[in-house]
């Protein structure tokens, strides 16, 4: 497979995830919040607002939450927020699309033209983020479905994994803080999507530790982050494998990032839940740290572009020296 | 219901469908009395349809950064299996022809010695290329796709309006027409056998294969892509995926010791054919360009050692210069040695004292071309054109009289067009796709037919308001819909061990520091400002790359 295309199989799972979690956030806090209460001061509207590069802007600092949601769910122009997520996906789809399947594509192009239109009609940004999250599945779905399962699958699979990782571990650090008339841990859940199964596993109350153990540990829900790093291990493994059986490059190792993430996904693996809360903050950061060296090891180890071609006669204005 | 049909005008042109009022050719009544149960909202009702179904997967073209579906007119356009009997044989015929004529221009130049053609004529040429002469390892193979635009003049007979032999693009919208219409106006068919264009990708991949250099069993094939902003990409993309071969981009090839490669998640894997959709300027810094970012340092070296075949060969470009185009007839004669089965229309050669007085005195009748243009770029037709042009044109004819040609004005056969509410005629051209591996070639059963959607507009282009049309040919009694292919067995790719450096791979890639660390970004993306430094790939080029993809086609202008 084409370094190029593997690239961007990568990006097109990330960004696909980045905005499904991205609009499942605020949509979950947007309602919890009263209006007007929640600002640049809340965590979780902090963490995303950071993580999009915006803290210090003038813009954003101390801008109403009308603005604020422009900001973080319709500006087209950022490839962090909702839409902007869609439109990166979608760019990374048409430079790849010999390798998608029409159905995959279709939806993310359709979804595209939607974007405009849908920001437009005024339904407000909960109709729009209900919107996103089911083109989200919908492209989701037909990702598994349609495709085959081949070494690009599992590309867009560990994209998917480490991106949906990197959210949740965001959202778990950021979420001990006021959240009006619910309490902080019932969003945390929500907002990862998984309050109807942990009502099943742990009943309707809920606290701290079982939120948090729920959110990391839980084997059996699919967006807790051992589950997200045993997906992105298993697709490594398979990328391994698939590299080994031709002759490899050998400035490449291919199995680096199985390295970082299995290392990680077993500590994590042989813990629990009363170990948590005793070095929560260490664990996370070490959590966040793993998903970005595994994307470096990746980015080293598959996507690596040859070394640039250089002349010796030409001067860095591309004309003869 | 109101008949679509009604006050439908005949004029100068040889109508397709009619051949008089309300006489309607025996091709055409199964679409007319198909058209005869609809009302015109039906059928806008059903263009709708399909113009959302291109939209939403992406057969599109880019129109000034704007992305819009490729307008088709429902109504097909149809030929016979007597009338395509001429293009079926005329077509290959000329692809022979200008074969032999390339080979001998980059070979010993017979021709010229024989008087035949001046020498100056294709030496003077832009797209005459002194870095592949001498080059004979595709000798036969050099024109592997070609797309000789067809008009039908006055009474009907097919004319060559042009040769596009480097590369030709639109065949996408043939295949993509074809499943659109037979979605949409099912019933349009009636019991007419048309022949089917599916076959198109697995013929151009047995092509590709069989002109692979001669020590090569199972060569690999790739098709070559300008990037994304090129606006016809999806037909790069649709090939590939129909074939089933990789799409890259300049920056996936690697040329090294005149073999190339292409860049891939295991290692570099060796590259024997490439199906080249852009121009040769673009395609070797190393022989043209310096400034292009689109092809791969080498390829003309790699190419020259027997160790590549680039389709279509670079320096083709001289068998479509207009100017050469006047002495097709001539140059089918000298080679083959056979009468011309495809007529050119009458043209002017400016360098000629006596064509040139003519045309000048003429000039208000003719058509100006310049040799070298596409897209309709430049084109001057008299009958529509206001003094001030043409004093402007005849200046420019005086300054470089090498640079035009003058054409008598055809009018183009019309085919009924939905305009409005009403069905009209519209002038429409053909350009019949042919694919020769060497030893045969074979012209898709099909062909893109263009429509200029502007009353009486005679120059059909896709920023000019042009449409296309379902080309339907019809089969006779005894023949195939479709012949199967035969195609080598593709045993699996392998790659020869790259060349060894040292491992610069930081084995874990563990990065120190403590706290969070800011989300990643794709390097490709080109949206936006970024929370650390914008990544920005090492061989984007930005604009310019932009501008580069954008001017890499044959475009598609008739006129």
């Amino acid at each position: 497979m084409l370094s190029r295309i593997a690239e961007s199989l990568y990006w097109l799972g990330r960004h696909v995830e980045r905005a499904d979690c991205t609009a499942r956030i605020l949509d979950t806090y947007l309602h919890l919040l009263p209006t007007g209460s929640w600002a640049t001061d809340h965590q979780v509207i902090r963490s995303l607002v950071d993580s999009m590069g915006l803290s210090g802007d003038d813009e954003v600092e101390g801008a109403d939450s009308g603005k604020l949601i422009r900001t973080l769910v319709f500006d087209t122009e950022r490839a962090s927020s909702v839409s902007g997520a869609l439109i990166a996906a979608r760019d990374n789809a048409r430079g790849v699309r010999d390798a998608l399947p029409l159905d995959v594509w279709e939806c993310l192009n359709v979804t595209w033209h939607g974007l405009r239109s849908r920001a437009a009609t005024g339904g407000g940004p909960h109709t729009y983020l209900r919107w996103v999250s089911e083109r989200c599945a919908i492209a989701a779905g037909l990702t598994d479905q349609v495709m085959s399962h081949d070494e690009g699958w599992h590309f867009l699979a560990v994209g998917r994994a480490l991106e949906r990782a990197d959210m949740t571990i965001r959202l778990i650090a950021a979420a001990d803080s006021q959240t009006g008339s619910v309490p902080p841990w019932r969003a945390l859940v929500s907002a990862c999507g998984g309050w109807e199964p942990y009502v099943r596993e742990h009943g309707g109350s809920i606290g701290q530790r079982t939120a948090i153990e729920f959110a990391l540990l839980d084997r059996k829900f699919p967006r807790s982050v051992l589950r997200c790093l045993t997906a992105a291990e298993a697709s490594l493994a398979e990328l391994e494998a698939a590299g080994s059986m031709q002759q490899r490059d050998p400035r490449r190792d291919p199995s680096s990032a199985r390295r970082i993430v299995g290392r990680t996904r077993t500590g994590l693996d042989y813990r629990t839940g009363t170990e948590l809360s005793s070095d929560l903050p260490n664990l996370l950061s070490n959590l966040q740290r793993t998903v970005a060296s595994a994307h470096v090891a990746v980015s080293n180890s598959f996507f690596r572009r040859g070394d640039e071609v250089t002349w010796a006669n030409i001067g860095s204005e591309g004309v003869l020296a | 219901m109101a008949d679509l049909f009604q006050d439908y005008p005949f004029g100068r042109a040889w109508d397709e469908m009619f051949s008089g009022p309300g006489v309607i050719r025996p091709a055409y009544e199964s679409v007319h009395a198909a058209l005869q149960t609809l009302s015109a909202a039906d059928l806008k009702a059903r263009a709708d349809i399909m113009g959302r179904t291109f939209l939403d997967q992406g057969i599109t073209f880019a129109l000034g950064g704007v992305e819009r579906p490729f307008p088709l007119d429902l109504i097909p356009r149809i030929v016979t299996a007597q009338e395509w009997k001429v293009v079926q044989t005329g077509v290959p015929q000329r692809v022979r022809a200008l074969e032999a004529f390339l080979a001998d221009c980059y070979g010993p130049g017979r021709i010229f010695q024989d008087g035949v053609v001046p020498r100056r004529l294709v030496t003077t040429s832009p797209h005459f290329h002194r870095q592949v002469a001498g080059m004979d390892g595709q000798d036969g193979a050099r024109i592997v796709i070609s797309g000789v635009d067809l008009i039908r003049d006055e009474h009907g007979a097919f004319r060559v309006l042009e040769d596009n032999v480097r590369v030709p693009s639109g065949v996408s919208y043939v295949l993509e027409n074809r499943q659109a219409v037979s979605q949409v106006l099912s019933e349009a068919g009636g019991d007419q056998q048309i022949r089917s264009v599916a076959e198109y990708p697995g013929r151009l991949l047995a092509a590709l294969r069989a002109v692979a250099p001669a020590n090569i069993s199972d060569p690999t094939v790739v098709v070559l892509t300008p990037g994304v902003y090129n606006s016809a990409y999806f037909e790069h993309t649709l090939l590939a995926r129909e074939m089933g071969v990789e799409l890259v981009e300049g920056r996936d090839l690697i040329c090294r010791n005149n073999r190339v490669f292409v860049r891939t998640t295991a290692g570099e894997m060796p590259v024997h054919v490439i199906y080249r959709r852009l121009d040769d300027e673009f395609l070797d810094p190393m022989q043209f360009r310096l400034d292009s970012m689109l092809g791969s340092p080498g390829l003309i070296n790699a190419a020259r050692a027997n160790n590549l075949t680039i389709a279509n060969a670079v320096g083709n470009g001289i068998a479509d210069d207009k100017l050469v185009y006047t002495y097709v007839p001539d140059i089918i004669r000298y080679y083959l040695n056979e009468e011309p089965i495809l007529l050119n229309v009458d043209t002017y050669r400016m360098e000629d004292r006596e064509h040139l007085e003519y045309a000048l005195e003429h000039l208000a009748e003719l058509v100006i071309k310049p040799v070298d243009g596409s897209g309709g770029k430049g084109i001057v037709i008299g009958s529509q054109a206001d003094a001030s042009t043409l004093s402007r044109a005849r200046q420019a004819i005086l300054e470089n009289p090498r640079g035009w040609i003058a054409q008598r004005e055809i009018a183009l056969s019309t085919v009924p067009t939905l305009i409005g509410d009403k069905m009209r005629p519209r002038h429409v051209d053909l350009r019949p796709f042919a694919v020769n591996d060497g030893n045969s070639v074979w012209v898709l059963p099909g062909g893109l037919t263009r429509v200029a959607l502007p009353e009486g507009e005679l120059v059909v282009n896709s920023s000019q308001g042009g449409g296309s049309k379902d080309t339907w040919v019809l089969a006779a009694p005894d023949e195939p819909i479709s012949a199967p292919i035969e195609l080598q067995a593709q045993a699996p790719g392998q790659a020869i061990l790259p060349t060894t450096e040292e491992d610069d791979v930081d084995p874990d890639g563990q990065e120190q520091g403590q706290g969070f660390i800011p989300w990643q970004e794709s390097p490709a993306q080109s949206t936006g400002a970024f929370f650390f430094d914008p990544p920005v790939s090492p061989d984007d080029g930005g604009e310019g790359l932009r501008h580069q993809q954008g001017q890499q086609q044959q475009e598609h202008a008739t006129c």
